[in-house]
């Protein structure tokens, strides 16, 4: 019988052990390596000629043995030479899938996503059942549909029929109603999707049949279609229309509800790659890219004119340094054709700034464009921008940045810039007025900052040079 | 629940790895292969023999071991002729172009990019009859023998590698038993 020490500690081990496992598995999922041995043969040939002339005269007229010599050495050396070639191992490849579904249900009872699925993410009223109450409600998108950790993998059935995919996600959410008895979420959901092409270039255009099934904690049927256009810079948008059908059997115990609906949507997924067949067989370090930079998170402290800082305590009298924050959540900065690429157009799902306490807003994909320099190959690169901020909060943000690329999925960067507007707008003046005090600001600030996950990519990097 | 997960994570991870194949599973002669067409257009036979059908490519590999002797039986059941590619690598042939060795009905000839090395119009393949075919890796020396005559056997400037392909152009079928390999530097 095993001692209960360590049973103990197996059982901590247990899921450490488990994520080591799926680390290793994913790995594989994402990368194929190719080691492949060479012999490569030399063969070389040695002449050595040696003359030893004996001092004196010698008697001409006489046949004399020349003292000449020749050696001949022949080598062959074989030597062995091992390659790794790494290749993608994944039609698609994403972190984040959102979309704002409209016709799974009443106005009155639906959640409020919003465009995309993410407009009404800071909404203060997104998701909120009012079917028990007296307050009137009534949004154009009532569902949602979210996938977070999205993967597809080649299909090869039909006799090899091409652009079959088998895919997953971390996952899934499927809420046609603010009511979540009628949410249908599953982990790992097992979906077969078939892409027609329209469009074979980057960005792709496609028109994807879809069957997936969804098994726990719901258990759920999802037959669909969607138009996709993308993915450049990880950049995708998609339209749905389908119908999903199941029951919450593990969350709701003994009170199984069912639920069924059509849906009609429009989506975005962020950090969302998707590759060709032919993809899957260029290396690694051939493929071609569109963006300057792909990243998950950036985040950057800041020194500013504000009065208080974001993190000082209340009654506090300490004089804190870091005044507030920049943090940019699946960015994107997608190079122009314009100044020899180096003019670019970017985004990020969220976006915060905040110069100091009460200083600062929010945006949801805000448009940023900017001028992309490499000041030293492979390392540094400068970048002045522009941003604006539209949604819920309105602000401009400008200024310049220098990113240090450390590694390809770390960065360290230092920035100096200035932003001004407003906390709150017209339009969304609720949901601000929630988040925190709807607010002018205006205001410079310098910063250091890294992004995780984040890359940058050189001019020789971008498909359009090569 | 289970039951159903293990399947599904099952079909999810094996459509990852469905061209990869073995010959000679259990013996000390085991070969790894590849498919490198649509997967219908080759098949294993009791992991002993290949059936390449019209435009099917399977690629060979003796893991580990450059300096080897191939050893096949090949017979052509269908078409006009087969292709043997060496110093090669069955992906990115564009890294090392290969050898090929065309044995086909009327004569074999060994190419190196499409640049003809030699010829030999009476060394031919008869259709639905076994044919031994040996290629042989040693230094830079690329050895071809097929039957009893040696078609082949000159200093090339390709490196060796694992790599056997084998390819049945459009319109032709080969089936490739008894493979073999034999070490022609022991270490």
């Amino acid at each position: 019988m095993m001692p209960i020490k360590a049973e103990k500690a197996m059982r901590k081990g247990f899921p450490i052990l488990l994520l080591f496992l799926f680390g290793v598995l994913l790995q594989s999922c994402i990368t194929r390596t190719e080691r492949d041995l060479y012999t490569i043969t030399d063969r070389d040939t040695t002449f050595r000629e040696v003359v030893q002339n004996a001092p004196g005269d010698r008697d001409n007229g006489v046949i004399f043995p020349s003292s000449r010599t020749i050696e001949v050495q022949r080598n062959t050396i074989t030597h062995d030479s091992t390659v790794e070639r790494e290749y993608p191992n994944f039609i698609r490849l994403g972190v984040f899938e959102g979309a704002g579904l409209i016709g799974t249900g009443a106005g009155k009872n639906g959640i409020g996503t919003g465009l995309f699925g993410v407009y009404g993410l800071l909404d203060p009223d997104f998701g909120l059942d009012v079917s028990d109450t007296k307050k009137e409600r009534d949004v154009l998108f009532t569902g949602g549909l979210y996938r977070f950790g999205i993967g597809e993998w080649r299909l090869r059935w039909f006799r090899d029929a091409a652009n079959w995919t088998i895919g997953t996600s971390l996952i899934e959410v499927l809420a046609p109603e603010a009511n979540t008895d009628k949410m249908l979420i599953s982990t790992m959901p097992v979906y077969v999707r078939k892409r027609y092409y329209l469009r074979e270039q980057i960005p792709y255009v496609a028109f994807t049949p879809t069957v997936g099934i969804g098994w726990a904690p719901s258990q759920y049927i999802n037959v669909g279609a969607t138009f996709d256009v993308g993915s450049i810079g990880g950049l995708n948008m998609h339209a749905y229309a389908g119908f999903a059908a199941g029951m919450n059997g593990l969350i709701a115990g003994d009170d199984v509800t069912t639920s069924a609906f059509p849906y009609f949507g429009l989506g975005v997924s962020m950090a969302d790659f998707l590759n060709l067949v032919r993809e899957t067989e260029t290396e690694w370090k051939y493929h071609e890219h569109s963006a300057w930079n792909i990243g998950i998170t950036q985040a950057m402290l800041l020194y500013s004119n504000a009065e208080e800082s974001v993190i000082k305590a209340k009654d506090s009298t300490t004089n804190i340094p870091v005044k507030g924050f920049v943090v940019r959540f699946l960015p994107s900065s997608l190079a122009l054709p314009f100044l020899e690429h180096k003019l670019y157009v970017g985004t990020a799902l969220i976006n915060v700034v905040y110069l100091g306490d009460g200083k600062g807003g929010f945006g949801i994909l805000p448009v940023r464009v900017g001028y992309w320099h490499t000041l030293l190959p492979d390392e540094l690169s400068v970048e002045p921008f522009i941003e604006y901020n539209y949604f819920p909060s309105s602000f401009i943000h400008m200024g310049g940045r220098l990113n240090l690329a450390v590694s390809k999925s770390l960065s360290v960067s230092a920035a100096a810039g200035f932003a001004s507007g407003s906390t709150s707008n017209s339009i969304a003046s609720d949901i601000t007025n929630e988040i925190g005090n709807p607010t002018s600001f205006s205001g410079f600030y310098l910063g250091i900052g890294f992004g995780l996950s984040d890359r940058i990519f050189f001019p020789e990097e971008l498909r359009y040079n090569r | 629940m289970k039951t159903l997960f293990l399947p599904l994570i099952a079909l999810l991870f094996t459509s990852c790895v469905s061209e990869y194949f073995t010959v000679n599973e259990g013996t000390s002669a085991v070969l790894y292969g590849k498919i490198m067409s649509e997967l219908d257009s080759v098949e294993v036979v009791r992991q002993t023999t290949l059936r390449v059908y019209s435009g099917g490519v399977a690629a060979l590999r003796n893991y580990n071991t450059t300096q080897c002797r191939w050893e096949l039986l090949a017979k052509l059941t269908k078409g006009t002729e087969t292709v043997y590619r060496v110093r090669t690598l069955p992906i990115e042939r564009a890294l090392i172009p290969s050898i090929d060795i065309v044995y086909s009905t009327s004569g074999c000839r060994v190419e190196e990019e499409g640049r003809v090395l030699v010829s030999n119009d009476t060394v031919r393949a008869v259709p639905g009859v076994e044919e031994k075919i040996q290629v042989t890796n040693d230094g830079d020396f690329l050895t071809v023998v097929i039957g009893c005559t040696r078609v082949f056997h000159q200093p090339v400037a390709k490196p060796s590698t694992e790599w056997l392909v084998v390819e049945s152009p459009s319109g032709s079928e080969v089936v490739v038993s008894r493979m073999a390999t034999e070490e022609t530097r022991p270490r």
